[in-house]
């Protein structure tokens, strides 16, 4: 095969067999790869209505056909699970280097099923696959446990594992590898955890094949120009980060502050990319294959926080700034590297700990039920506590790791909890951007911005120029991004590519790469294949069109401050001609005809 | 009028924000005020040969020119003007 | 005049986008572990160094191969390679100061960087210029006047 890498290992952690097959190269070419295939295997394996965190669960992960060649930023993989956040089918996505290692060790894809009788990680070198003892290394965090691994099988192997987080099983951890990289929604890492599988420790000397190998050149080289030349794929997400936003999103209203009480936090300045360059940032990161570099590498000089580390992203200097009302950049950065460190994802953490803080102020918890942490809005020595008591399972951090909403439903009050699908929406406040709404509520893994990221057209300008303000033509948008992102996330390419590629040149790689003819409409086709069959998957789970939605807060509650000042999101104008775009009926359901058009039946 | 910058506009005027009393009926004239006083760097990157450049966003009071009336947009002593580069992330 | 590779460790993000185009160039197909240009990151530190044969005056490669098979023509600063001529003793890669010269057990023979040609991938492909292909006199210019800047600036402070 090119592109792909022809085998799929499968792990029994309960028996201990690892077994070798043949990756179908009918499936790889209707699914790609990563998310699209992990997804289709998935689902044909298990149960929609299984326990998350029970051994019948299966945990795949997977890098896509671009995976391990230098197609422009595309070396990501996926994990494959049912989240024990949501109860959706999850698939979150990674960079850095380990997919490619999984390339190079000969793998399209690793099945785990079961659960391993004692703590264990996968050491995978080539086509030698064992699984070995991990209890002396549980318990440890993330950067320990990489450099620990390390130096128990090959300094130069990479790393995906679990922290302490994952181990305890909070409902949001990630997987983390190349130490600071993270697969980070959904809660992937606590299944992983279910399965006392702390590592997969991967090294692989062979090789990623291409069809076409001149035109798979040129397609690159077309590709890299686009990025190159765009005002932030080339240089505006290396200088600043992605937490640039912070600034645009506050000046247009949309920067949700204090848990979704409001659209806009008047010192978000000191929390934004700018701030970052000037302050914490030693030098831009790039993952495996990358051409933009967003990545930080950020260190804290101030010595109530010193420490060194990479990031926040955006969501994250989000999460734990305006939505906790914080801005102190120092104690964000801090608690970000706490984050990687247990192995949470930033995302949640955050917006959990703002809803605790909504909770706190409004009377519904009180000192008692924190054991002493005070939770005002704004105490940056509080959202530090939390995410450590968080991070270790510990007094109050055990309610926090399950995630906002059992949080506020503990508590009498899951109208409190900003998620959708019980996973908490990111930082564009779909008051202030009406399409981000439609797709947080119709996103397949519940709050989630990278599923059909709007904000490109609605808020920066970036394809098209739209105003978020308005309704109309907005459903065609989310199902367009819903689609075209499936068909990147399967590639195993990143989302940040299209900052100066098009659809038609990731669908030039994949057809040189692989020798598959892929056209624009093609590859929409199977971005929309696999978004259809994920639908399908959460439906039988159990979830209904009841569930596409988004909390009371944003549809009857105005913004209160700043530019979107008096703005609620009309979801329901959206969402009927959403379906019917989709080819669902009334009831968001996929019909027969849809689904034979797009072969999934 | 309450003029801001951000990324890296910042660098080519050497301020986060300023106060801008002089008048100016439309953005047109603001910009133009603004180039004046910041000189030709920041000139050739917000209005290049006259036009507003397609990699710069301005916002009034948080709105985008591109849905009041662009260059035309009619100023209040009263408002915001934002300008960012083309940003983006996730 | 002759072109050296110049490493800028400081502006490399740990990509690999060199390695990539590396091993591809020269077998058109993405083997990592057939590269001759290696990036070493250091995780804690978010810190990479991109290392290639350094193409040595004095290149103790050359210096210990039994057969011939390193050499280097005369007036070049390339020291070339021979897969005909090599005998596969790895002699090279023990006296290599900088482990740039390495054997390759699936194709047999000595990896080290032979600038394809004169025109490196790797340089082509680095999107953040931390690869340089320039003239030799010139090569450490830039880093010379970085650092003279560094000490005008330490002087102009007192």
């Amino acid at each position: 095969m090119y592109g792909w890498v022809g085998t799929v290992l499968r792990v029994n952690l309960t028996t201990g067999r690892i077994t070798k097959e043949a990756t179908d190269p009918q499936d790889a070419k209707r699914f790609l790869g990563a998310r699209g295939l992990g997804s289709k295997v998935f689902s044909d394996e298990v149960d929609p209505k299984v326990d998350p965190l029970s051994p019948e669960n299966k945990l795949i992960f997977a890098p896509g056909p671009f995976s391990g060649t230098f197609a422009p930023s595309g070396g990501r993989y996926e994990v494959v699970t049912k989240g024990p956040l949501t109860g959706t089918i999850a698939a979150s996505n990674s960079g850095g280097s380990f997919g490619p290692e999984m390339k190079y060790a000969g793998y399209d894809m690793v099945i785990f099923e079961g659960k391993a009788p004692k703590p264990v990680y996968l050491w995978i070198k080539d086509d030698k696959v064992e699984l070995k003892d991990a209890s002396h290394i549980w318990g440890k965090q993330v950067p320990n446990t990489s450099d620990a691994l390390r130096a128990e099988t090959d300094e130069e192997a990479k790393v995906a594992c679990i922290g302490p987080a994952g181990e305890n099983m909070v409902l949001f951890a990630s997987i983390m590898n190349d130490m600071h990289r993270a697969a980070g929604r959904s809660g992937v890492g606590a299944v992983m955890g279910s399965k006392n599988l702390k590592a997969v420790v991967v090294m692989g000397t062979g090789a990623v094949k291409v069809a076409d190998p001149s035109a798979f050149t040129a397609a690159v080289m077309k590709a890299r120009e686009g990025v190159k030349n765009h005002p932030v794929g080339g240089a505006g997400l290396k200088a600043y980060g992605t937490d640039v936003l912070v600034n645009i999103l506050n000046e247009t209203g949309a920067l949700p502050t204090k848990n979704f009480r409001d659209g806009y936090f008047p010192t978000a300045n000191k929390t934004g990319g700018e701030s970052l360059a000037e302050t914490q940032l030693v030098r831009p990161k790039g993952c495996y294959s990358c051409v933009i570099s967003c990545g930080r590498v950020t260190r804290v000089a101030n010595p109530k926080f010193a420490s060194s580390g990479e990031g926040p992203e955006y969501e994250a200097a989000w999460s734990m700034g305006a939505d906790c009302g914080v801005d102190d950049l120092d104690a964000i950065v801090k608690t970000n590297y706490l984050c990687n460190e247990y192995g949470l994802d930033s995302i949640t953490l955050g917006a959990t700990i703002a809803c605790a803080m909504d909770l706190f102020e409004a009377g519904h918890i009180t000192l008692k039920d924190t054991g002493g942490l005070d939770l005002h809005f704004g105490n940056a020595e509080s959202l530090l506590e939390a995410t450590r008591l968080t991070g270790q399972g510990e007094g109050f951090g055990k309610l926090l790791g399950k995630g906002s909403y059992r949080l506020a439903e503990a508590f009498g009050h899951p109208e409190f909890s900003m998620s959708v699908k019980k996973q908490e929406m990111p930082a564009y406040d779909p008051r202030g951007v009406q399409g981000i709404g439609l797709n947080y509520a119709t996103s397949n893994r519940g709050g989630c911005h990278v599923r059909g990221y709007t904000i490109s057209v609605e808020v920066l300008g970036c394809g098209a120029k739209l105003d978020p303000h308005v309704t109309a033509e907005k459903p065609q948008w989310v199902k367009i991004f819903q689609d075209l992102t499936a068909a990147i996330d399967s590639s195993g390419a990143c989302l940040f590519g299209t900052f100066g590629m098009t659809g038609e040149d990731f669908a030039a790689m994949l057809t040189a790469l692989t020798g598959v003819t892929y056209t624009l409409d093609d590859y929409l086709k199977t971005g929309e294949r696999i978004w259809n069959l994920e639908r399908n998957f959460n439906l039988k789970a159990g979830f209904t069109n009841a569930d596409d939605t988004l909390p009371e807060r944003l549809l009857k509650c105005p913004i209160a401050t700043g530019p979107s000042k008096g703005e609620v999101n009309h979801l329901a104008e959206m969402l009927p001609e959403y379906y019917k775009l989709r080819g669902w009926d009334e009831n968001g359901v996929p019909t027969q005809e849809k689904l034979k058009d797009l072969a999934l039946v | 009028m309450r003029v801001k910058y951000f990324a890296n506009i910042r660098p080519l005027t050497g301020c986060l924000e300023l106060e801008w009393t002089t008048p100016a009926q439309s953005l047109r004239e603001l910009l133009q005020g603004l180039a004046e006083r910041h000189g030709e760097p920041f000139r050739r990157r917000i209005l290049p040969e006259g036009r507003l450049s397609e990699t710069i966003i301005v916002l009034v009071n948080g709105q985008h020119i591109l849905h009041l009336d662009g260059l035309d947009t009619r100023l209040q002593p009263e408002d915001t003007i934002s300008l960012f580069p083309m940003v983006a992330g996730g | 005049m002759t072109k050296v590779l110049m490493i800028h460790p400081d502006k490399c993000t740990g990509c690999h986008n060199c390695t990539l185009a590396c091993s591809y160039g020269h077998e058109s197909q993405f083997r990592a572990a057939a590269t001759r240009v290696h990036v070493y990151t250091w995780e804690r530190e978010g810190f990479s160094v991109p290392m290639m044969c350094q193409q040595c005056d004095e290149a103790s490669c050359m210096k210990v191969c039994p057969t011939g098979a390193l050499s280097r023509a005369k007036g070049a600063d390339l020291v070339e390679y021979n897969r005909a001529k090599c005998i596969g003793c790895r002699m090279c890669t023990m006296a290599c100061p900088f482990g740039n010269a390495v054997y390759d057990g699936v194709s047999g023979a000595i990896l080290k960087c032979d600038q394809c040609d004169g025109s490196p991938e790797c340089v082509k492909f680095c999107p953040s210029k931390a690869l340089e292909f320039i003239d030799d006199s010139i090569s450490t210019r830039s880093r010379k006047k970085a650092f003279a800047a560094k000490f005008k600036a330490a002087i102009q402070e007192v």
